[in-house]
């Protein structure tokens, strides 16, 4: 027998085992297989965790700039009681001067 | 669950199959089994690999028959994913095909004239690097010519041409020494 005549009946089609057809449409029925909905479910809790991770990064750098605001805000009206206070201080200086004459 | 026997009823089996007939996909199943089964099978040597392969093939099948245009199709379609999903589950696993020592080995229909030579046969084609073996499978198992062959497995058909052509060598090479 010459090689091609060897390779085709070594290459011949088998049958696969009994019931292939019906556990291909058992599995058509069920969905995607286990490991596929695995696979989702892993996706789904990378993308919810990522999720997470910038809405927190979001939040605090939100919560940091108004702690910031707060804080310069805090340092201008006491810097302007200061300014006040020195002011008023120099306003009763001069206005005691000013009667002592 | 019914035999499909012409093109036509094929043809008629895909209509239902789109509707959602679960029979009609069935014998749509039953009339290619054979064909995807034996690609993979010839491919890892490796029954239950096979069937995984099949079942994966034919799951795809199902989620895609709006995009399947014909018989011819199918059968072109078929062919190609089930090549491909071997190719790729060999790579992605590193996994060598098993050698027909381990493999409880599956009857053909037709009895080989020589058994001895057959099994020598197929044990030096699954020592041929992954893309020859699959090539030679379509080659032998499909009847499919290089034109037919590289639509199959997207390459150029001087290169099918050339696989082919040294799996042959080898093969002829190992078989002369033994």
């Amino acid at each position: 027998m010459d090689l091609e005549s060897q390779l085709k009946s070594a290459l011949a089609r088998k049958q696969p085992p009994p019931g292939f057809a019906s556990r291909v449409v058992a599995a058509v029925n069920r969905g995607p297989r286990t490991e596929e909905r695995g696979r989702f479910r892993w996706r789904a809790i990378a993308a919810a965790a990522m999720l997470t991770v910038i809405l927190g990064g979001w939040t605090a750098h939100e919560i940091a700039e108004r702690r910031e605001g707060e804080r310069a805000r805090n340092e201008v009206l006491l810097a302007l009681r200061i300014a006040g206070a020195k002011v008023r201080y120099a306003q009763t200086q001069v206005h005691d001067i000013g009667s002592k004459r | 669950m019914t035999a499909i026997v012409t093109e036509a009823a094929v043809e008629t089996a895909l209509d239902r199959a789109r509707q959602g007939d679960a029979d009609a996909f069935a014998a749509i199943v039953s009339e290619h089994e054979a064909m995807v089964f034996s690609l993979a099978y010839h491919f890892f040597n490796d029954s239950a690999r096979a069937e995984e392969i099949g079942q994966d093939v034919f799951l795809q099948l199902y989620r895609n028959l709006g995009s399947i245009e014909g018989p011819a199709h199918l059968t072109h379609w078929l062919r190609q994913v089930t090549s491909r999903k071997c190719i790729d589950q060999l790579r992605r696993s590193k996994l060598r095909a098993v050698p027909l020592e381990v493999v409880g080995e599956i009857e053909s229909p037709a009895r080989p004239a020589d058994p001895l030579l057959d099994r020598k046969v197929r044990q030096l084609i699954a020592e041929l690097p992954d893309v020859q073996r699959m090539i030679l499978t379509l080659r032998y198992q499909e009847d499919l010519d290089p034109s037919e062959i590289c639509r199959v497995v997207e390459m150029p058909v001087n290169t099918v041409k050339s696989h082919l052509h040294r799996a042959l060598q080898s093969l002829r090479r190992r078989l002369g020494e033994q």
